[in-house]
C-alpha cells in the first residue's frame, strides 16, 4: 500500500555552495537566497491499495519522477506524510551508480547489497545476473571501459533481480539492441508480476494503458486527473494535443 | 512543534521518527532499523574492500608501499631530528614511525569523509537508501585496514630496536577501538561539512597542517611540557589517542587512566556531535549533491 496525504515537495534554492558564494550573498541580503525555491509536488493526496497498477502521465517537468523518487523515499517530502508499506524498488536511470574502477562482478555485489538483497541471496543469484547482461569476460573488466549499453544492461540485470512489494518504474528500457530490448521486457514483465504494486512513469501511452489499469494525470506538480487508464488517457491527450 | 515535513498523522512512533522511517523504506523497509544498520556495515565493507583492492593492486609495490612510506617518512625525519632533539634513534624511531601511522590515519578519515556522501551520489540519489553513516563508514573501514597493515611494520620496527611482545601489549586493543571510533565520527562529520560547503576543504587542510605541528607526532610530547606549553597537550585529544597506542606498544604497559577518560571525554562529544549531524541532514543531504 502508498499513501501519501496532503504530500508538497519544495526543493530548497539553489544553494551557496562556497564560502565565497554565501559572503555574495551576505551581501546581497537574504532576498537572493530566497529565491530560486521550486516546489515540485502540490498537497498530492494519493491512495494507492495492493494489486494497483498505475501509470503516471504528465508533460516533461511536471513532477513525475519526482513523486516517484517520494514514494521510494529519496526524497523526504517538505509538507506531509509518505507511508509505503512492503518492500519498495525503483528503477531509474539505470547507467548511475557504479563503482567505476571496480569489476562487473563487483558491482553486481555492490549493487545487490544497495538494493536490500544478502550477500547469500546475491551469490545465489550472481549466474542468473550475469548470464542475463550476456557481458561474458566484459565482467572482469572494471566497468569504466564498458559502453552506455553495457551499464544498462549490467544495471537492469541486476536491478530486476529482486523481488519487491512495491515497484517504482520510470521509463528504463531505452537502450541496448533489440534482441536485448525484448528480453529486457520479457524479465521487467516477470517483475511485474511478481509485485503487488506497480507504479509506472512513462511518456508512451500505449506502455501505460497496457501495464496499468489506473493513471494519474500531474500537471506542474498537482494531481490533475486520477481514474481508470482510458479515461485519463483520452483527457491528457485532448489537453496536450 | 516537528521539524517541516514530518508526518502529520503518526498512530505508531512520534512524527519526525515515522517520517524517517519511511525516508529510509526502499527496499530495507523489510528490515527492521537495527537490520538496516547492520545491512548499511555490510554495504560499507563491501565499498571499502573495493576501495582497497584499488589502492593496493592498481600499484607494483601495492600493499608494501602503504608500509614503505610512513617507514622511509620515519626514517628521514628521525635522523634529523633525533639528532636536533638529541634522543637516540633506537627509542625515536619507532615512536615517530607509529604516530606517522596513526597521523595517516587521522588524515584519511578527515579526507576520505569529506568526499565521502559527494562520491555516493549515484547511490543516494539513484538507488536505495540505506542509512547514510554507511558511506563515511565506508572510509574508515578501509583507512583502518591500512592503519592495520602499518601497524605490523610498526611492530616489527619495534621488534628490530629491541622490543619484545609482552602482556602489555594488549593494552593496544581499546586504544585500537578508540581510533576507529575516533575515525569514524570526523569522517562523519567532515563528511557532512564537506557536502554542505564544498570549499571547506582548504580550510581543512590548514587546520590539519596546524594540528600536526601542535600535536607531538614529530617531536617529544616533553618537549612542549619544557616550553610551558602544556595545554596544548591536555586539550588535544590526538595527544591522548596517541599515548594509549604508544604506552603499550613502545613500552608494553598500561596506559595511564587519565588518557582513557580524556579520549573517552571526546569520543563522546564527537560521536554525540557526528549522531546529531547524521540526524539533521538525513532528510536534507539528498538536496545538497
Amino acid at each position: 500500500m502508498i499513501e501519501l496525504r496532503d504530500v508538497t515537495l519544495t526543493f530548497p534554492p539553489p544553494r551557496a555552495r562556497s564560502i565565497r558564494e554565501r559572503l555574495n550573498r551576505l551581501r546581497g541580503g537574504a532576498a537572493v537566497h530566497e529565491a530560486g525555491a521550486v516546489t515540485a509536488l502540490h498537497d498530492l493526496e494519493l491512495l494507492v491499495p495492493p494489486g494497483d497498477r498505475v501509470g503516471i502521465i504528465g508533460l516533461n517537468g511536471a513532477g513525475k519522477t519526482t513523486l516517484l523518487k517520494v514514494m521510494c523515499g529519496i526524497y523526504a517530502p517538505t509538507q506531509g506524510s509518505v507511508v509505503v508499506e512492503g518492500d519498495v524498488a525503483c528503477l531509474f536511470e539505470l547507467a548511475t551508480g557504479f563503482e567505476m574502477e571496480a569489476t562487473g562482478w563487483d558491482n553486481i555485489r555492490t549493487r545487490g547489497l544497495l538494493l536490500g538483497l544478502s550477500a547469500s541471496e546475491i551469490r545465489d543469484r550472481m549466474r542468473d545476473i550475469a548470464d542475463f547482461t550476456e557481458l561474458g569476460d566484459a565482467l572482469d573488466r572494471p566497468v569504466k571501459t564498458y559502453s552506455m549499453g553495457m551499464f544498462v544492461r549490467l544495471g537492469f540485470a541486476v536491478s530486476t533481480a529482486i523481488s519487491p512489494d512495491v515497484l517504482l518504474l520510470d521509463e528504463v528500457i531505452a537502450s541496448g539492441d533489440m534482441r536485448f530490448q525484448e528480453k529486457a521486457q520479457r524479465r521487467l514483465a516477470d517483475m511485474v508480476d511478481r509485485a503487488s504494486i506497480l507504479v509506472l512513469v512513462s511518456h508512451s501511452m500505449d506502455t501505460v494503458r497496457q501495464m496499468c489499469r489506473r493513471a494519474l494525470w500531474l500537471d506542474q506538480g498537482r494531481l490533475r486527473m486520477d481514474g481508470p487508464v482510458d479515461d485519463v488517457i483520452a483527457a491528457y491527450s485532448e489537453f496536450a494535443g | 512543534m516537528s521539524e517541516p515535513g514530518a508526518t502529520t498523522a503518526a498512530p505508531v512512533a512520534p512524527a519526525a521518527e515515522r517520517a524517517a522511517g519511511t525516508a529510509r523504506g526502499g527496499v530495507l523497509a523489510r528490515l527492521g532499523q537495527r537490520q538496516a544498520h547492520l545491512h548499511a556495515f555490510s554495504i560499507a565493507w563491501q565499498l571499502a574492500r573495493l576501495d582497497l583492492l584499488r589502492r593496493y593492486t592498481s600499484t607494483m609495490l601495492g600493499m608494501l608501499w602503504a608500509i614503505l612510506s610512513p617507514l622511509c617518512m620515519a626514517a628521514i625525519i628521525g635522523t634529523v631530528f633525533g639528532k636536533l632533539f638529541q634522543v637516540e634513534l633506537k627509542t625515536f624511531l619507532p615512536y615517530l614511525f607509529l604516530n606517522l601511522t596513526f597521523w595517516a590515519f587521522f588524515v584519511a578519515c578527515l579526507d576520505g569523509g569529506a568526499i565521502s556522501f559527494i562520491a555516493a551520489e549515484g547511490y543516494i540519489k539513484q538507488i536505495a537508501r540505506v542509512p547514510l553513516l554507511a558511506y563515511p563508514l565506508r572510509m574508515v573501514m578501509a583507512a583502518f585496514v591500512t592503519l592495520l597493515l602499518g601497524l605490523l611494520a610498526v611492530v616489527l620496527v619495534v621488534f628490530l630496536f629491541g622490543g619484545r611482545p609482552t602482556p602489555g601489549w594488549a593494552w593496544v586493543l581499546p586504544g585500537l577501538a578508540a581510533w576507529f571510533f575516533f575515525g569514524v565520527a570526523l569522517a562523519t562529520i567532515s563528511g557532512i561539512a564537506n557536502t554542505w560547503m564544498r570549499d571547506l576543504s582548504y580550510i581543512q587542510t590548514v587546520a590539519v597542517q596546524a594540528l600536526f605541528y601542535a600535536t607531538p607526532i614529530m617531536f617529544p610530547s616533553s618537549l612542549l611540557v619544557a616550553h610551558g606549553l602544556q595545554p596544548l597537550l591536555t586539550w588535544n585529544p590526538l595527544y591522548h589517542l596517541l599515548i594509549i597506542v604508544q604506552v603499550p606498544l613502545l613500552f608494553g604497559n598500561r596506559p595511564p587512566v587519565e588518557h582513557y577518560v580524556a579520549v573517552a571525554l571526546s569520543l563522546v562529544l564527537l560521536l554525540g556531535l557526528a549522531f546529531v549531524g547524521l540526524r539533521f541532514v538525513r532528510r536534507r543531504l539528498v538536496f545538497w549533491l
